[in-house]
């Protein structure tokens, strides 16, 4: 299941699991078999198929995807297969990923290697 | 872009184990095991929520166990509540379970526990007995039912 | 002295190339810019890299911009680095601003550092 872009979301699905607001969250979310769009302050896990963290979103802690999209503010561990950070993101910590695109603009600290096994 | 508004949503299939602050408006489909305060707080029919809700509005649809002290609650005809509900105005859907404590007009200085079982409908439901039973403070109930 | 070949002898080049049959051991240091095809075991210093795909640096190279779309192992340093898909880096990256196109091989540690380039 490829990412899709939050904007493509147009309507609510029940499926995905949205993290919006000025709410703030701490703890362990996974998001079952569909995708997890944040936008808020989260300070955790993650564990979901898709990840999509918004541009006003900071997201703290451990995140594993399958796919992952940072528009906002993410620190912590990232273990995913394919990553795309965009112009507004900003991503500090521990990245493994496999395919990777990053777009101008973004802000990377930190490292980013392969996930040799992909045992997740 | 913000047409969802500040709406949290826990779709189904998710879980969330931890805390939740300053949501305003929050829809839980998946299993949620947390403490929250909120303004509006859905459980949908296939949510299972553990833990407590401080919230004005809660439409509860699906499973709830924990502590609830709302303004407003309304519980579906899938509800299935246990554990204690504190609510100023209640409604109940015909189907609706609600094992569980249940005080009116709750405040934060009557927040021992008052027998008084305000049911508005009439329902086959088995009755708030189990949890009822233990730690009924004996003192007369302030609006008689 | 670096076996550069110029490619088009018709039309002058406003940078210098290196072909990718070249194999160099040693440091480069140039102040134009810099297409670099062949095979490089040492530093670069340049203002404006390309890295070309059949070019392999091991070493580190600092520029103000680079573009790789081939191997290199070593550190960059740049203001602003793009890694196109058929890029291979692995190793140090320091630099303002970062693009990786989908594809690219990355194994790197980054930090952000201004570089001051001579």
């Amino acid at each position: 299941m490829s990412a899709k872009t939050y904007e493509q979301t147009t309507s609510l699905h029940e499926d995905t699991t949205y993290v919006i607001g000025d709410v703030i969250m701490e703890g362990s979310l996974n998001g079952g078999d569909h995708p997890v769009v944040i936008d808020c302050q989260f300070n955790g896990d993650i564990t979901a198929i898709d990840v999509i963290i918004r541009e006003q979103a900071k997201v703290t802690g451990a995140v594993k995807a399958k796919t992952a999209v940072i528009n906002g503010h993410f620190n912590g561990n990232l273990v995913c297969e394919s990553l795309n950070v965009t112009a507004t993101g900003i991503v500090e910590g521990e990245v493994q990923a496999n395919a990777l695109s990053i777009d101008l603009g973004a802000e990377l600290i930190g490292s980013i290697s392969r996930v040799n096994a992909k045992s997740k | 872009m913000d047409k969802l508004g500040s709406k949290t949503i826990i779709g189904a299939g998710s879980t969330f184990i931890g805390k939740i602050a300053k949501a305003r408006v929050i829809e839980v489909h998946g299993k949620v095991n947390a403490d929250l305060t909120a303004e509006k707080v859905t459980i949908g029919e296939d949510g299972h929520f553990d833990g407590s809700i401080c919230a004005e509005l809660v439409v509860v649809s699906g499973h709830y166990k924990g502590k609830m002290q709302a303004g407003s609650v309304w519980a579906t005809a899938t509800a299935s509540i246990s554990g204690k509900l504190h609510y100023k105005t209640l409604q109940m859907d015909r189907g609706a379970a609600l094992n569980c404590h249940i005080v009116h007009n709750w405040t934060a200085k009557d927040a021992s526990p008052t027998q008084n079982g305000n049911e508005d409908e009439d329902l086959s439901l088995p009755k708030a007995s189990a949890t009822a039973k233990n730690g009924a403070v004996p003192s007369p109930p302030e609006e008689g039912a | 002295m670096f076996g550069r070949n110029s490619i088009t002898p018709a039309a002058p080049l406003s940078h210098s190339q290196i072909n990718e049959d070249v194999r160099i051991t040693g440091a480069i240091t140039v102040s134009e810019p810099l297409v670099m095809a062949g095979q490089l075991d040492g530093d670069i210093k340049a203002d404006n890299l390309h890295i070309l795909s059949t070019a392999i640096i091991i070493g580190d190279v600092t520029a103000q911009s680079v573009t790789v779309d081939g191997r290199v192992i070593g550190s960059i340093a740049a203001d602003k680095v793009y890694l196109s898909t058929t890029a291979h880096f692995e190793g140090q990256l320091n630099c303002q601003g970062i693009a990786i196109d989908n594809g690219a091989y990355v194994d790197a540690k980054f930090t952000k550092e201004l570089v001051t380039n001579g």
